[in-house]
């Protein structure tokens, strides 16, 4: 897998790159501001690109615009946010395209290498990766209050791991279940949602989205 | 023509003000009056309310014409908030000393509308008339019989002397030309206390611009604090937690190199980083917490101030003669205001010495900080002096700077207890 990361802190960017290299990530460019990472996006064409939300000039959300840019520009590229605090709005204007390979992870999740590099590959394969935290916050705060309402609590469960990029076999064994529990669970989901099958592999997505819109 | 345009505008104010302020007069006194009368029933304090009312509307034209005809702009005090339903309106209409000075206003008004009319009438009339004087002569006279029998005709003589014949009429034409001239400074003179009582009777009294001070300095303070919060968040944000996220980082890697089996010099390495940035993260939120409040403070400002000199790459020579301790609101400002100016004095002064003189009692604080650098320092936008400003405005001090260039400086603040 070939990654571009992006990150102001020269700390936090050298300690991810020694970590992904220590997991046999292939870091092909890390840089410090948005610019240089859609550059480098577009001069690499990565797998995926690890993008820190607050980045030089401004230090606000040039890493998010960034990734925005980049899903627009490179669909191949897959983005992962890297950030120091859940910020759901963020995380939805990602999401808002539908079509997946982005993820929004806490910086601290680098600490269980195993996952983070998973959600990276999940990214990078065009899926997604939210992280547990921005995943609660979503439901915690649910404005569409119908929609979830009508699933029931293990419903619900199964779509925060859809919304974190699990897959139903992960899921399964997650609730130590038969994978056909969970696509029941998955289809009722989707029913209940109105997401029709013609929607295809994107309704994962969009039945996350369902929530994000809110 | 700029002038002559002034002058139509102060004409036309001279003409209209006084029938507008006979008419708003007679309308207030009789509103008034029969409201008197009416006090007896309900009806009275509504007619009372309602006259009240309409002064301030009356009062409000007349300052709005001041300002489009004289030039007089009279800062227009900021109407009551709304309030619930028309008895709680009757009442704060009644209690409101600012209306019942538009009733004083309107009632005042016709008497000072007077002088402007009158002179303006006066200048303009007998000016134009001493001016067109040689054609007026033949036309506006006085037949008299002289003693000896002949007839005379007299236009105009003044103690007894006759203007009309050559050279006199020239007199009385340049008479006219100047009282022409000389008009519109006059009737300006004339309006002068139809002005004066207008601004102090419907412009902003202390009370309102004290308001407008407090609204102002709350603004500030509340900004301030906002930008406090933004910064240490900023700095929470950027440091300390980037510092631990580091550091999560580098345990997970010693993990890593451990559970792969890498050689101990690989692992101890990355353990002296982790180490180092626990070290900086200590040290991060140390200068954090003393951004926020130093501990120093609450031994006094006395021991904190010590502590700052001896932080500081400048020399400074602390005096300090502290009766009563002020409040901690108060010794926080003077604090901070210590600091920023010790930190402008090592950035921009090029100064050696820096004395910084704390006396406190009497109910007040005052604080100097004095250096012998460069100076040219300025309290204006952009200056870190001009937040210090807000700061010590915020409960009513005070911040002077005396920076010539060549220096020296000396900052002076001065801070009430409370």
């Amino acid at each position: 897998m070939r990654v571009v990361v992006a990150e102001d802190s020269a700390l936090l960017r050298d300690g991810l790159v020694q970590l992904l290299a220590m997991r046999g990530v292939e870091v092909v460019a890390a840089v410090g501001d948005a610019d240089a990472l859609l550059v480098a996006v577009a001069e690499h064409g990565p797998d995926a690109a690890v993008v820190d939300v607050r980045m030089p000039p401004t230090q606000t959300d040039e890493g998010l615009r960034a990734a925005v840019e980049i899903r627009r520009t490179h669909p191949g590229t897959g983005v992962l946010i890297f950030s120091q605090y859940v910020e759901t709005r963020h995380a939805a204007q990602l999401l808002g395209g539908g079509a997946g390979g982005v993820g929004y992870l806490l910086k601290e999740r680098v600490v269980d290498i195993g996952e983070f590099v998973d959600a990276l590959g999940r990214v990078a394969a065009g899926g997604t990766a939210l992280d547990p935290e921005v995943v609660s916050q979503l439901f915690g705060a649910s404005r569409r209050a119908s929609a979830l309402d009508a699933l029931t609590p293990r419903e619900r469960e199964v779509l925060g791991l859809m919304a974190q990029g699990l897959t139903n076999q992960a899921i399964a064994e997650r609730f130590v279940v038969t994978e056909r529990a969970v696509e029941k669970h998955v289809a009722n989901i989707f029913a209940k949602l109105g997401l029709a099958v013609g929607e295809g592999g994107h309704r994962r997505v969009l039945a996350v989205l369902r929530y994000l819109e809110g | 023509m700029g002038a002559v345009k002034r002058l139509l505008k102060a004409l036309l104010h001279a003409l209209v003000a006084l029938p507008l302020a006979l008419v708003g007069m007679l309308l207030v006194v009789v509103g008034l009056l029969v409201g008197g009368v009416f006090s007896v029933t309900a009806l009275g304090p509504w007619v009372i309310a309602a006259t009240v009312r309409g002064a301030g509307g009356l009062a409000s034209v007349q300052r709005a014409l001041a300002g489009a005809l004289l030039g007089v702009e009279v800062e227009a005090v900021p109407p009551l908030p709304p309030v619930g339903g028309p008895f709680e309106w009757r009442r704060a209409v009644l209690a409101d000393r600012r209306a019942w000075r538009t009733v004083g206003w309107v009632c005042l008004a016709p008497v000072l509308a007077v002088p402007g009319l009158v002179v303006a009438f006066n200048c303009y009339a007998y000016g134009l008339l001493f001016l067109l004087h040689p054609v007026l002569r033949h036309v506006n006279y006085t037949t008299v019989r002289t003693p000896d029998g002949r007839e005379r005709r007299i236009s105009l003589s003044l103690f007894g002397v006759q203007l009309d014949a050559w050279p006199w009429w020239l007199a009385v034409v340049a008479a006219g030309a100047l009282l022409l001239t000389v008009a519109p400074r006059l009737v300006r003179l004339a309006l002068r206390p139809y002005e004066k009582v207008l601004r102090s009777l419907l412009g902003p009294g202390a009370a309102d611009r004290r308001i407008h001070a407090l609204e102002e300095t709350r603004a500030r303070a509340v900004e301030d604090a906002a930008a406090t919060l933004r910064r240490i968040e900023r700095d929470l944000h950027d440091g300390t937690q980037a510092r631990l996220v580091g550091l999560a980082m580098h345990l997970t890697m010693i993990r890593e190199l451990v559970a792969g089996g890498a050689p101990s010099d690989q692992v101890l390495a990355v353990v002296e980083t982790a180490q180092g940035n626990a070290k900086q993260a200590v040290v991060d939120l140390r200068g954090l917490v003393k951004g926020i409040h130093p501990p120093a403070l609450d031994q006094g400002l006395d021991v904190a101030l010590a502590t700052l000199a001896a932080d500081s790459p400048l020399r400074v020579e602390v005096r300090a003669g502290i009766g009563e301790r002020p409040s901690p609101a108060v010794e926080s400002i003077a604090y901070f205001c210590a600091a920023e100016l010790l930190a402008n004095a090592a950035k921009h002064s090029g100064a050696d010495l820096v004395e910084v003189e704390v006396v406190g009692g009497g109910g007040v604080l005052s604080l100097v900080v004095r250096d012998d650098g460069s100076g040219g320092a300025v309290v204006g936008a952009g200056s870190g002096l001009t937040g210090l400003r807000g700061r010590v405005g915020a409960v009513d001090g005070m911040l002077e700077c005396e920076s010539p260039v060549g220096g020296p400086t000396v900052v002076r603040v001065v801070l009430p207890y409370r």
